[in-house]
């Protein structure tokens, strides 16, 4: 059974529907990273995951508990990062841990050794005496992802958690959900930036307008999003030879020639690519390279996304 | 400035135009706005219907019918004026203090606006909603007019009198809101300020007074100082006005008094728009762990009974976590606005033991003494607790706490707890301030008693009634007003409505009791009617009224758990 369920969940403000029949699963495990443009739906999602809110109509299961019908066991294996989220005033950020720990209650006895895990975590230890209410955006979220994952949670949602951070940070907090994944962690994340979520996540669903456009692995949905792909072949040799035998393959859109290096459009499938690439070697042509231009996410997400509101 | 130019050259020319457009479209198309524009309106028809000569007046003749008249006019205005003094305020004291705390605040100093259209654009958001309530009540007061008995001259002072005060509430709440860095702070500033400037030349002439009595008394200059304070105090002059039309005199002086302090408030809040306070500094010292260095400071100025650089223990598991951070955290933060509340408060209570002490009948000045006492603390208890969960949903807490395990119970309780301790300094104050008392030999221990305990009572209703606001709605500003509203009514609302339709209600104690904790006060306390069978019914009023609070605190568990906040 996935991690996280969602069935034909819907939720309306007033008469504009932020989610219309979304369906998600992701598995135990799975870093799943939540893309979608301004208002798409995805902190709507992610707050009726965290039963802040209640949806219209559909079912949520975390773990297989029901969302709507056991919020307090929810709770314990949630962890929630808001995407906007404020510091309590004069309290120095072993205490607003402090505070939460007890809020989630954790014994005393434990906690402080608790808090030191978290706060070295988050490389935050040298911070520790000092007020959250004067920490910078970026300090702020870190201490605010400390926060969320002092009761060890199964579960994380991170609405938007690198938006504040310097390029460091990013690149440690990559790291820091690598090792969460290591520990069996379920992770949603979701972010505006999707270079970074590329090569942080490992399963991802695109939604828009409240819809869930495509889920699953990175590259299926690159599989399935991208009808035409970019090709590179460079020879060694013979490139008339090649120039030629390419003219005559169907599925090859443009070809575009620079001495020894060719750029194709293609609609090839992976099969076709196989199949172009054991016809080359048959012919006797010294293929240096025969690659395929990865694009990006972004280009998934753009040609996927339709854009207005 | 020429009647031709249009109003696209009206945008281009002052910039500030087009905000003064926004603040004055927005403001009246609130919610609160018809909300209080309805309520006012209920309220003078009501009291016009209630009022209106019925076939007994016809009898009277032309007498009957000023007096009713006059009646209606008084009730009207009376209505009209209070009511505009008790919410402009909560308009006007978050208007720029909430621009900065949503960080709109910088655009607005980045756009080409001038300070000066800034402070008008805010001032005309404020007073919109209060002009058209008080334009609108010059129809139904004119009412008035068909029966004979009311001369347009006071009408007119009436309206003049309330303009120009709610102008300057304005301009009062708006120079505390360019002043001070938080809304809270500032609403409550403003709500004592504009107490200070109502009855503050009246309280001037009776310290005055107390001052002279001491030293030596020279009654032809306590003259003077008198007609000095009642000719300035708007609440006297408009009682007067109301009484028998206020003196020329009085009245010109009266609005001199006004556009004083709105000519320093808009001063004030025009500078501090230009050059505005600098963000809280907050400065980073580290906890201190060594003993020896804690009790160094402990020895040293200030005298530290509480250090707040000595590190806090952790949250004991058997606590409330958020009791614990309230009193430990939130209270302890706000230490020393609160021992200045203490100060403030105490000076008041002494102030006002010493004036009463004058009088000299032991249970009368009691009353008195005590039903200042339970005023303030009802007053201030809004400005301190009604923001209590609003402020948590204001800053973004609210979802992370409803994250964690704590129960809405523990979380409701900790914010009770927390408006108690707020609370705490002026019941202190007035605990202290009894030995004044006691040594003028006016102590009465039953007086003590019902004194203490129904404002201990009251204590309690209020911070349940501030808790409840601050559940219905998400605005502080609002959950504020809505407290004000709920007070009202318990306080007095009920009671005068009973008594206006059968005026024997008040006679009855053994009812009247159960109609406003006041009226307990009023009951008990008065020296005719103290005997043991009326503590034995104060008790019974008191379990009563601590029923009503322990209801509004049910109901606020209520609210929290239907998730009535859940949504943005
Ligand atoms: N309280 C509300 N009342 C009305 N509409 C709302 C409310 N909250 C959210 N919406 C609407 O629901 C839609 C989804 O909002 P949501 O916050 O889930 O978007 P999002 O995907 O998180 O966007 P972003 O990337 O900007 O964070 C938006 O169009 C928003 O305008
Ligand atoms: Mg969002």
């Amino acid at each position: 059974m996935a991690m996280i369920e969602i069935q034909h969940l819907t939720k309306h403000y007033g008469k504009f529907v932020a989610l219309d029949d979304l369906n998600l699963e992701i598995e135990q495990g799975d870093i799943f990273g939540f893309i979608g443009p301004n208002g798409a739906g995805k902190t709507t999602t992610i707050r009726i995951l965290s039963t802040l809110l209640e949806p219209a109509s559909g079912q949520a299961h975390i773990d297989g508990i029901d969302v709507r019908k056991k919020p307090y066991e929810i709770k314990k294996i949630l962890g929630y990062m808001p995407d906007d989220f404020g510091v309590y005033d004069g309290m120095r950020l072993r205490e607003y841990l402090d505070f939460f720990g007890a809020a989630y209650k954790i014994p005393a006895k434990k906690r402080a050794s608790i808090i030191d895990d978290v706060l070295q975590l988050t490389d935050l230890t040298s911070k520790a005496d000092e007020f959250v209410s004067a920490f910078s955006r970026g300090m702020k979220q870190r201490s605010c992802l400390a926060k969320t994952l002092i009761h060890d949670p199964k579960v994380l949602l991170l609405d938007e958690p690198a938006s504040g951070l310097d390029p460091r940070a990013r690149i440690e907090m990559k790291e820091l959900l690598k090792t969460l994944c290591e520990m069996g962690k379920t992770i949603l994340i979701s972010s505006h930036i999707l270079s970074e979520l590329g090569d942080m996540c490992n399963t991802i669903g695109i939604i828009e307008h409240g819809k869930l456009l495509a889920a699953g692995k990175v590259g299926d949905i690159m599989d399935k999003v991208r009808e035409v792909r970019e090709l590179r072949i460079e020879v060694l040799d013979k490139a008339d030879e090649t120039e030629n035998l390419l003219k005559s393959i169907d599925g090859l859109l443009d070809i575009e020639r620079n001495e020894n290096v060719f750029n194709l459009q293609s609609n090839l499938d992976r099969a076709g690519i196989v199949a172009l690439n054991t016809q080359l070697v048959q012919r006797g042509i010294p293929v240096l390279f025969l690659e395929e231009d990865q694009g990006s996410l972004e280009d998934v997400f753009l040609s996927v996304t339709k854009g207005g509101f | 400035m020429s009647a031709t130019i249009s109003k696209k050259d009206m945008a281009s020319r002052f910039p500030a135009w087009g905000m003064i457009k926004r603040e004055l479209l927005t403001s009246l198309r609130a919610k609160r706005s018809v909300l209080i524009l309805l309520s006012f309106m209920l309220l003078a028809v009501l009291v016009i219907l209630n009022e209106w000569p019925n076939s007994e007046h016809i009898y009277g003749g032309i007498k009957a019918a000023g007096r009713v008249s006059r009646n209606m006019v008084v009730l009207l205005s009376g209505c009209m004026y209070i009511g505009c003094l008790l919410f402009v305020p909560a308009y006007s004291a978050s208007a720029i203090v909430l621009e900065r705390e949503r960080s709109t605040y910088d655009l607005l100093r980045m756009s080409l606006i001038s300070p000066l259209g800034v402070v008008f654009a805010k001032l005309f958001n404020a007073i919109g909603v209060f002009m058209v309530i008080i334009l609108s009540m010059l129809p139904v007061m004119s009412t008035a007019f068909f029966l004979v008995g009311v001369e347009y001259t006071v009408v007119i002072q009436v309206f003049i009198l309330t303009i120009c005060a709610v102008l300057t509430c304005a301009c009062i709440g708006l120079a505390c809101s360019a002043i001070l860095r938080k809304s809270i702070t500032s609403i409550v500033v403003t709500y004592l300020s504009v107490l200070l400037f109502l009855i503050g030349p009246l309280l001037f002439a009776y310290l005055f007074a107390v001052a002279m009595a001491t030293f030596s008394y020279s009654r032809s200059l306590f003259r003077v100082v008198e007609n000095i304070g009642e000719g300035t105090s708007p609440i006297w002059v408009m009682a007067n006005v109301l009484d028998r039309g206020a003196q020329l005199g009085d009245f010109v002086t009266c609005l001199l008094y006004h556009g004083i302090v709105v000519f320093v408030c808009l001063g004030v809040a025009y500078w501090k728009i230009k050059k505005p306070p600098e963000p809280a500094k907050i400065s980073q010292e580290k906890p201190i762990d060594d003993v020896k260095v804690l009790k160094d400071r402990r020895m040293g100025f200030p005298f530290y009974i509480l250090d707040p650089l000595k590190r806090k223990k952790p949250i004991e598991d058997s606590r409330n976590p958020m009791m614990v951070r309230e009193l430990r955290w939130g209270l302890l933060n706000r230490g020393t606005t609160l021992v200045r509340v203490f100060y403030v408060a105490f000076l008041i209570y002494f102030l006002a033991g010493a004036i009463a002490s004058i009088d000299g009948r032991s249970h009368e000045s009691m009353k008195n003494w005590f039903g200042i006492q339970i005023v303030l603390t009802v007053l201030a208890a809004p400005g301190l607790i009604a923001n209590s969960l609003t402020k948590e949903y204001e800053l973004g807490n609210l979802d992370m706490l409803r994250m964690t395990l704590l129960k809405p119970r523990e979380i409701i309780l900790g914010k009770y707890t927390a408006g108690l301790g707020a609370l705490s300094p002026m019941l202190l104050a007035a605990v202290f301030s009894i030995i004044p008392i006691i040594f003028l030999g006016m102590f009465n221990y039953g007086a003590a008693l019902v004194g203490y305990g129904t404002l201990l009572v009251c204590s309690l209703l209020s911070i349940s009634i501030g808790l409840f606001s601050s559940l219905v709605t998400k605005q502080t500003t609002i959950s504020i007003m809505i407290s004000y509203m709920i007070s009202i009514v318990l306080y007095l609302g009920i009671a005068l409505v009973l008594a206006w339709f059968n005026p024997l209600w008040l006679g009855n104690d053994d009812y009247a009791m159960y109609l406003s904790p006041l009226l307990v006060l009023e009951m008990v306390l008065y020296p005719r009617y103290s005997s043991n069978i009326l503590y034995v019914k104060w008790l019974w009023a008191m379990c009563a009224w601590l029923l009503v609070s322990a209801v509004f605190l049910r109901v606020s568990l209520f609210l929290f758990y239907r998730n009535k906040m859940q949504d943005r």
